[in-house]
């Protein structure tokens, strides 16, 4: 697994936060990982929760039809780069 | 005598029925809103141009393709699949069951490319409007609606045209304001389930509704759809989706009427979407085999309303009700605990202890059970529901399993091979053992107490 940075750790503890997922530790999540189908196995009601919790703490506004919000949610790499690249607080 | 053909739409054919926000190639990119005669037109070019066969998967995700496909297939004499979802699998298996059957979709959804489909983007339905409604067999069957069934192998809920026109009929009375105004309609949910295809899909061709194509999934998504369309506007969803609405803190369009089904809704919740809409919220009671039956202004009420048309009666053991109406297919049994007060009203007094809903599917936590206990190297093991904490959204199924020689791993394997993945434990935690009683027996109020024990320990 990738070295996680602590960016990306602090995501991963909203992610394990927002989805129940407390059999899973923050730092187990591979940010290279695929957060939906095979990888984590998240679905699109978690995908409503993970950006309910992203906009709640950082001020984000996700859109589906935005192509920079499909490509944020491949990973968690990505979906950390996409928070800090829009985040407002 | 009831009639033995109903019409395809009871619409004006001047009346606007949908509202097209994405561009389709099958319709030359136009957007903006169809009236009914160009949507009567369009569904007789597309049923010319489907291939033969008895059954069509329709994965159309586009709502207004979905319901062209939707009445060509119908049109044709095929009978529309509607699976739970779009998996590779899910079409594969459907394809095996129903012999002579073919996927039909609009591009968006990834299709085995050994299966029969036709994508109906690669299509011209472009052409002259039609005025003259065609009219179907009231016994046809138009659709097959499938209830994500937990045993792994999903139940097929028929639907002949009579229930589709009837039930439809009965909902534009109960579920939707009074007059002849023509409301905007946004819905949340996918045409496929039987709360997107009731309300999105089959009210707009018998009400006076005109319903955008899309399907919105977050708050900001659904803000800026709302306000491309006019209002009136009607907003039909689901608490999940209601809940991420209200907490996103973004101010949104007034809508004057609000649809909610497919999980319980909190009183607080319906005040709250209230006045952040400036709207009514009616909170609907269903199922897919029975589709809507009841209703509540769940702000102000807790008794529901029976819709005139459905009869419930008390099964003889005293278990649940029968309902029956002269427009379904067969009897179903209502296993929720309800109590009747008179006047066609009911109070909902718990849900059923083995039917659990997550995210609009039903599934049973006995099968879950089974399946569990089916895996290979477990010696013991409980698939239950936790309690519903305030601060979540979503409540899912939770496992406790004894099995040394397996790991948590190959039983989510197991599981996803045999389940829909929204009933697939979280957490799933092995244990040693589980506190059962000298006699085998594993009271809930034990089983929570050591859920809530392991699962602080498990924590990170």
């Amino acid at each position: 697994m990738a070295e996680q940075t602590s960016a990306q750790l602090e995501v991963a503890e909203l992610l394990v936060e927002a989805l129940n997922l407390e059999d899973i530790s923050a730092a187990e999540i591979d940010p290279q990982e695929a957060l939906f189908g095979a990888g984590l196995g998240l679905d699109s009601i978690d995908a409503l929760e993970i950006a309910l919790a992203i906009s709640q703490k950082y001020g984000v506004q996700m859109q589906a039809d935005d192509q920079n919000t499909r490509s944020a949610f491949a990973n968690l790499a990505t979906l950390t780069d996409f928070i800090h690249a829009h985040a407002t607080k | 005598m009831f009639p033995s053909v109903l019409p395809l739409s009871l619409r004006d054919p001047d009346a606007w029925i949908s509202h097209c926000t994405q561009p389709q190639p099958a319709l030359g990119g136009q957007l903006g809103p169809v009236r009914c005669a160009d949507f009567i037109g369009q569904v007789t070019r597309l049923a010319e141009q489907l291939p033969t066969g008895k059954f069509a998967i329709n994965l159309c995700e586009n709502r207004y393709l979905f319901t062209l496909a939707f009445c060509a297939v119908i049109l044709k004499r095929q009978t529309n699949l509607l699976p739970q979802n779009r998996a590779e699998a899910t079409q594969a298996s459907l394809l095996e069951q129903y012999a002579d059957a073919y996927v039909l979709h609009d591009g968006s959804a990834v299709i085995a490319t050994d299966l029969p489909h036709l994508n109906i983007n690669t299509l011209n339905l472009l052409g002259e409007p039609c005025h003259d409604i065609p009219q179907i067999d009231t016994d046809f069957l138009a659709a097959i609606a499938f209830t994500s069934g937990s045993t792994g192998q999903p139940k097929a809920n028929l639907k002949p045209w009579q229930t589709l026109v009837e039930s439809s009929l009965i909902n534009a009375r109960f579920m939707l304001p009074a007059g002849d105004r023509c409301y905007s309609v946004l819905a949340t949910v996918p045409a496929q389930h039987m709360w997107g295809l009731e309300t999105s899909v089959l009210l707009p061709l018998f009400s006076n509704l005109c319903v955008a194509d899309a399907r919105p999934l977050f708050p900001q998504d659904v803000r800026l759809a709302l306000a491309a369309l006019a209002a009136p506007r009607v907003l039909i969803s689901t608490p999940v989706h209601l809940r991420a609405l209200l907490l996103s803190g973004l101010t949104v369009p007034p809508v004057a009427h609000i649809l909610c089904a497919t999980a319980p809704l909190p009183a607080s919740l319906a005040s709250g979407v209230e006045a952040l809409f400036k709207g009514e919220l009616m909170e609907v009671f269903g199922c897919s085999e029975v589709g809507s039956m009841a209703c509540r202004r769940t702000a102000q009420q807790d008794m529901w309303r029976v819709f005139d048309g459905l009869d419930f009666t008390p099964l003889e053991n005293g278990d649940g009700y029968h309902i029956s109406a002269s427009h379904l297919p067969s009897s179903q049994i209502l296993s929720d605990n309800i109590e009747w007060l008179g006047g066609r009203q009911f109070r909902l007094l718990g849900r059923s202890d083995d039917m659990i809903e997550v995210a609009g599917k039903r599934g049973s936590i006995q099968e879950m059970n089974k399946i569990l206990l089916s895996a290979p190297g477990v010696a013991d093991g409980a698939v239950f529901m936790p309690e519903q904490a305030a601060t979540r959204n979503i409540t899912r199924p939770a496992a406790l399993v004894v099995a040394p020689t397996s790991t948590k791993a190959a039983l989510v394997a197991h599981f996803a091979k045999h389940l829909d993945p929204v009933f697939i434990p979280r957490p799933l935690l092995l244990v040693e053992s589980l506190p059962r009683e000298e006699n085998g027996k594993l009271p809930r109020g034990k089983l929570l107490a050591f859920f809530e024990q392991v699962r602080v320990k498990s924590q990170p």
